[in-house]
C-alpha cells in the first residue's frame, strides 16, 4: 500500500470516528475539519507556489460574512456556493496581483489585508428592528451539526485528494518549478503567469468553501474571523511540514488544544499557545530536515 | 417496692420524652452542577476576575442562606476568552459535563454564540452581561433556552435619557467607541426617542487607526461641551479613563455621564484626579440596599477578596447564580424554563421577572438600574427612592 | 481644519513616528516584523505603575534593565529559532503573547491599574499639550539627530549594507549580529519607554499595546513603499507618520 493510500485511509478514519461521538466532540471535530480545509488551502499556495500568505482570512472570512448577510436577507441556502465561488475569484485576483511582489513583501501585504478587513468589518451594519452587524456580527439559523459535518468532511476529503492528485500531476510539477525558480521555469517554457493564476484560484476556492462551512457550522460570524490568530493559524498548523496529512493533523491538534484546554487549563492555555508559536519554526525545520 | 415503682415511672417518663424528640430526617440533597463562563484570558480578563469571584460568592451565599435546600450547587468554570468561538466551545464543554444551566459570557458576540449553543445542547443559559438585541430576537425565533438578567441596549438608553431629564441638561454630546458602535447607536436612538434636548455632536473614537484618537476626541469635545451640557461617554472599557483625563485637563465642562464599566467603579474613580462630576450607571450600588442580598454582596465580597465588588458584570453574574438556585428550588431541574418564565427571583439588584422574550424586566418597580455621581464620594441620583443628592454641576 | 486640530494631529504623528522607528529598524536591519513591540509598550507601563511613585525618574533605570532582559531574550530566540523573516515574525508574536500572559498572571485583579500623577500642561497656540507629549517631540528630534550622525559615521555604510543585502554584507565582513542585536535591543527599549511615558494618561492592562502596534504596522507598510535605506527612511517615516495622523484626524 502506497504512502498516499495510507494517508487517505487515515483521513477517512479521522473523519468517520466523530459520527459515533457525542455532540460536543462532533462539534469540535467539525470545527477542526473546517480549519483543516482552510489550512490545506493555505498549504496549497505555500507548498506548490512558494508563497506564504497571512491573508487567507480574505477568502475564508469574506465568504462567511457575505453568506451570513445573504441569509439575513433571506437568500436561499443553495445560492451560497455561488457566493463562495465569487469571493474565491475576487480573492484569487487579489492574491495574483500581490504575487508580483517579492516573497517577503507578499507575506506582509497579505497580512495587511487581514488587518484592514479586521478593522473595517465592524463598519458593516444593517438597520432592522435592531441594529445588526457591527461588532456583534451576523447570525444565521442553525443547521443540524451532523449534516454540516457531512459536508465539511466531504470538503476536507476532496481538498486532500485534490492536493495529492495535483502534486503528482504535470500541473503540480510546473507549479513546483515556478516555486523553485520563476525565471528558470519561464526559460523552459512554463507559462508562469498562468500557473500562478491557477494556484491562486485553487487556493482561494478551497479557502472560500471552508469559510462557507464555517458560517453554516458556527451560525455566527463577527469581525474576529479576520483576526491575527486566524491569519497565522495555517502556518502554525503546518509546523510539521511533510505530507498533506500533517497539516490536517496539526489543525486538529491546534483546535483541540485551544478549545478543549479552555475548560481544563483556563488560565494557561494562551501561555501554551505562546510557547507553541515560539518553538514552531524550530519544529518545522526539524521536520523538514528529517524529511 | 416503692423504689421500684419510682424507677419504673422515671423510666417511663424518660422514654416518653425521648420518644417525643423527633430524630431529624436525613433528607437527600442532590448535587447539581452549574456552569459559569468567565473571560479568564484575553482583553476582558479583568472583568473575568470580578465575575468569577462574584459567582463563587453566590455559591457560598446559596449554601449559607439555604436558598436551594434540596440542592447542593456546585459551580464549574470555563474560560470564554474574548471571541465567540472560544465562548461557544467553552459552553459546549460545560454542557458535556452535565451541567443543568450555564451563566455568564461577556461580550455580545459571545452571548449570541452561547445562545445558539444553548439551543443546540438544550441547556438553559442566562446572559449576565451582554446587551445585544439579537438575544431577544433568538427567543422570538423559538430559542426558549436563553434568558438575560442584564440590561438590553434599550435600557442603557433609557437610563441615559433619564439622567438627561433629571439633570435638566441644556444639551448633550455623544462620544462613542467605534468597536462598540452598534451598541452605542442602539443606545443613542433610544435616547433620541425619549429626550428632546439638542444633540451637539455624535463622535466615535478608534485608537486602532490612530493611537491618539482618544485624546484628540477628548480635546475636540472639551471645546464643544458647555457648562450645562452632558457628555455621554459610550465606552465602558479602559480607554474611557484616558478620555476623561484628557477631557478634564483641557477644561472640559459639564458632566460626563459614563455608560458604566470602568468609570462606574468607585475604586477607579477615587484613583483619578479628574473624576469629579462623573455620573455613571450601575446595576446596583452599595448605597442602595435594594434587597437583603445587596449589602451582603458588597460586604462579603470586600471581606473575602480585599477589593470593592463590581456593580455590573460581577453583581449580575452573582444574581444569575442566585436566580438559578431559586428557580431550581421552586420547580426542580425538569421545569427550569417554565419556572424562570413565570417566577420572581430575588437578587442583589432587585427582584427579577422575565418577560415573554426572556429579558429581565429592568425599569419595573422592583428592578431598576442606578445612576450615581462621583463628587469625591458616590451620590445616588436615581432611582428616586434611593436618591441622596440632586445632580451636581461643576 | 482649524489650526489647533492641526497641532493636535501633529503631536499624534510625532508619537506614531517615534513608535514606528523601532518597528522599521527591526524590519530593515533585523529582517522581521516585531509583533512583540506592543507588549514591550505594555511592559513599560507596568514598570511605571510599580516604581514611578516611589523612585520617580530612577525607575527608568529599572525600565532599561527589564526591557533589556526581554530584548536580549527576543534576540536569542530569533537567533536560535527564527532563521528567516517569517519564522522570526512568528517567534516575536509568541514572545509578545508570552509577555502579556506573564503580565496578566502576575496582576490578577478585577480592576485596571491606574497611575494617577499630576501632569504638567503647556499651552501652544491655544492647544493644551501635556509635558510628556513635548518630551516625545524632543525625543524624536534627538533620535533623528543621532540616526543622522550614525549614518554619516563609519558605521553608517555598514548599517546600510545590512539593510540592503545581509548576505553580501556578511561576505564583506560586516558583523551583522552586532547591528541586529543593537537594533532589536534599542527598539524594545524605545517601545518600553513610550509605554512608560504613556502610563499616566490611561488605564494599564496587558493588551494595551496592540492598538498602537496596528497603527504602527499600517504606517510602516506605507513608509516601506519608498524603498529607502539609511537616514532618509527615518525622515520619510516621520513625515509619513505626521501626514497619516493629519489625514486620519481630518476624517
Amino acid at each position: 500500500m502506497s504512502k498516499k493510500t495510507l494517508e487517505i485511509a487515515a483521513l477517512i478514519v479521522i473523519l468517520v470516528i466523530p459520527m459515533f461521538l457525542n455532540f460536543y466532540y462532533l462539534w469540535l471535530f467539525c470545527l477542526a475539519s473546517i480549519f483543516a480545509t482552510y489550512t490545506l488551502s493555505w498549504f496549497l499556495m505555500e507548498k506548490l507556489c512558494g508563497r506564504t500568505s497571512f491573508g487567507h482570512t480574505l477568502p475564508f472570512g469574506l465568504t462567511a460574512y457575505i453568506a451570513a448577510i445573504a441569509i439575513f436577507f433571506k437568500y436561499p441556502l443553495y445560492l451560497m456556493p455561488l457566493i463562495a465561488l465569487l469571493v474565491a475569484m475576487v480573492s484569487a485576483t487579489i492574491f495574483y496581483a500581490t504575487s508580483f511582489l517579492d516573497r517577503v513583501k507578499f507575506v506582509f501585504a497579505t497580512f495587511l489585508y487581514s488587518i484592514v478587513l479586521w478593522e473595517f468589518a465592524p463598519f458593516v451594519v444593517i438597520k432592522g428592528d435592531v441594529l445588526y452587524g457591527g461588532e456583534e456580527g451576523f447570525s444565521i439559523p442553525m443547521l443540524p451539526t451532523k449534516a454540516v459535518y457531512l459536508f465539511s468532511s466531504c470538503l476536507l476529503f476532496v481538498t486532500f485528494v485534490f492536493l495529492i492528485v495535483l502534486h503528482n500531476s504535470k500541473l503540480g510539477l510546473k507549479m513546483m518549478a515556478v516555486r523553485d525558480d520563476e525565471e528558470a521555469a519561464l526559460a523552459i517554457g512554463i507559462n508562469v503567469k498562468q500557473i500562478k493564476v491557477l494556484n491562486c484560484v485553487f487556493s482561494s476556492l478551497f479557502a472560500s468553501f471552508a469559510g462557507l462551512m464555517y458560517i453554516l457550522h458556527f451560525s455566527h460570524v463577527d469581525p474576529d474571523i479576520f483576526s491575527v490568530e486566524n491569519a497565522v493559524f495555517p502556518f502554525i498548523a503546518s509546523v510539521f511540514a511533510g505530507g498533506y496529512l500533517v497539516p490536517v493533523i496539526g489543525s486538529y491538534i491546534l483546535i483541540f488544544a485551544s478549545k478543549y484546554l479552555n475548560s481544563i487549563l483556563p488560565q494557561f492555555h494562551l501561555f501554551l499557545y505562546a510557547i507553541i508559536l515560539i518553538i514552531s519554526p524550530k519544529l518545522r525545520r526539524f521536520s523538514n530536515a528529517r524529511g | 417496692m416503692k423504689k421500684i415503682a419510682i424507677l419504673l415511672i422515671t423510666a417511663l417518663v424518660v422514654s416518653f420524652v425521648l420518644g417525643c424528640i423527633q430524630q431529624p430526617e436525613v433528607k437527600e440533597v442532590k448535587e447539581i452542577k452549574v456552569g459559569v463562563l468567565v473571560p479568564k484570558t484575553g482583553k476582558f480578563s479583568n472583568a473575568g476576575v470580578l465575575m468569577e469571584n462574584a459567582a463563587k460568592l453566590a455559591e457560598k451565599h446559596v449554601e449559607e442562606m439555604g436558598i436551594a435546600k434540596n440542592y447542593k450547587i456546585r459551580l464549574i468554570f470555563a474560560d470564554c476568552g474574548d471571541s465567540p468561538e472560544t465562548a461557544k466551545s467553552a459552553f459546549l464543554s460545560l454542557a458535556n459535563k452535565d451541567v443543568v444551566a450555564i451563566v455568564g459570557a461577556y461580550s455580545s458576540p459571545q452571548a449570541i454564540a452561547c445562545a445558539d449553543a444553548a439551543n443546540q445542547a438544550k441547556i438553559v443559559y442566562i446572559a449576565s452581561v451582554a446587551s445585544t438585541g439579537q438575544l431577544e430576537k433568538k427567543v422570538k425565533d423559538g430559542n426558549k433556552y436563553v434568558f438575560r438578567n442584564a440590561y438590553n441596549t434599550t435600557y442603557w438608553g433609557i437610563l441615559a435619557a433619564e439622567f438627561l431629564r433629571i439633570s435638566n441638561a441644556e444639551a448633550y454630546y455623544f462620544q462613542g467607541y467605534s468597536p462598540l458602535k452598534t451598541f452605542n447607536q442602539g443606545m443613542l436612538s433610544e435616547i433620541k426617542k425619549r429626550i428632546d434636548i439638542p444633540l451637539k455632536a455624535e463622535e466615535y473614537y478608534n485608537p486602532k487607526v490612530n493611537p491618539k484618537d482618544v485624546e484628540e476626541s477628548a480635546i475636540k469635545a472639551a471645546k464643544v461641551v458647555g457648562d450645562k451640557d452632558v457628555l455621554i461617554l459610550g465606552d465602558p472599557g479602559p480607554l474611557s479613563i484616558k478620555f476623561l483625563k484628557t477631557y478634564r485637563q483641557n477644561n472640559g465642562k459639564g458632566i460626563v455621564y459614563s455608560v458604566g464599566g470602568t468609570l462606574a467603579l468607585p475604586q477607579v474613580l477615587a484613583s483619578i484626579n479628574e473624576s469629579y462630576y462623573t455620573a455613571f450607571q450601575a446595576a446596583v450600588l452599595k448605597e442602595t440596599e435594594k434587597t437583603k442580598f445587596t449589602t451582603k454582596y458588597f460586604k462579603d465580597y470586600k471581606a473575602l477578596y480585599g477589593e470593592e465588588a463590581n456593580n455590573y458584570a460581577g453583581v449580575l453574574t452573582y444574581d444569575a447564580v442566585l436566580i438559578l438556585a431559586q428557580a431550581l428550588e421552586k420547580g426542580g431541574e425538569g421545569k427550569l424554563i417554565e419556572t424562570l418564565e413565570n417566577g420572581e427571583f430575588m437578587g442583589a439588584c432587585g427582584v427579577y421577572k422575565f418577560n415573554e422574550l426572556h429579558q429581565a424586566d429592568w425599569g419595573s418597580e422592583k428592578l431598576k438600574g442606578v445612576i450615581g455621581e462621583w463628587v469625591g464620594k458616590v451620590e445616588v441620583i436615581y432611582p428616586e427612592e434611593y436618591r441622596t443628592s440632586n445632580v451636581l454641576w461643576k | 481644519m482649524e489650526i489647533n486640530y492641526l497641532i493636535i494631529n501633529f503631536f499624534s504623528g510625532i508619537f506614531l513616528a517615534l513608535f514606528t522607528i523601532g518597528l522599521i529598524s527591526n524590519f530593515k536591519i533585523a529582517k522581521f516584523l516585531n509583533l512583540s513591540y506592543g507588549s514591550f509598550f505594555a511592559l513599560g507601563a507596568y514598570v511605571a505603575y510599580h516604581f514611578f511613585l516611589s523612585l520617580h525618574l530612577l525607575s527608568i533605570l529599572i525600565l532599561l534593565f527589564i526591557s533589556s532582559i526581554f530584548g536580549i531574550l527576543l534576540y536569542v530566540l530569533l537567533k536560535k529559532i527564527g532563521n528567516d523573516v517569517l519564522s522570526s515574525t512568528i517567534v516575536s508574536l509568541g514572545l509578545g503573547i508570552l509577555i502579556e500572559e506573564i503580565l496578566r498572571l502576575t496582576h490578577v485583579t478585577g480592576y485596571f491599574l491606574i497611575l494617577d500623577v499630576p501632569i504638567k500642561v503647556y499651552e501652544i497656540a491655544g492647544v493644551k499639550m501635556a509635558q510628556w507629549e513635548l518630551v516625545q517631540f524632543f525625543m524624536l528630534i534627538t533620535i533623528l539627530t543621532i540616526l543622522y550622525a550614525l549614518y554619516k559615521s563609519k558605521y553608517g555604510i555598514k548599517i546600510k549594507f545590512v539593510e540592503e543585502d545581509v548576505e553580501l554584507a556578511t561576505i564583506y565582513g560586516v558583523n551583522i549580529n552586532v547591528y541586529q542585536f543593537s537594533s532589536i535591543l534599542l527598539a524594545c527599549i524605545l517601545s518600553s519607554v513610550l509605554g512608560f511615558l504613556s502610563s499616566t494618561t490611561q488605564a494599564i492592562f496587558p493588551s494595551m499595546g496592540w492598538g498602537v502596534l496596528v497603527s504602527g504596522i499600517i504606517v510602516l507598510a506605507i513608509a516601506s513603499q519608498f524603498r529607502l535605506v539609511g537616514f532618509k527612511q527615518y525622515l520619510v517615516l516621520a513625515i509619513v507618520s505626521i501626514a497619516y495622523a493629519e489625514i486620519i484626524g481630518w476624517f
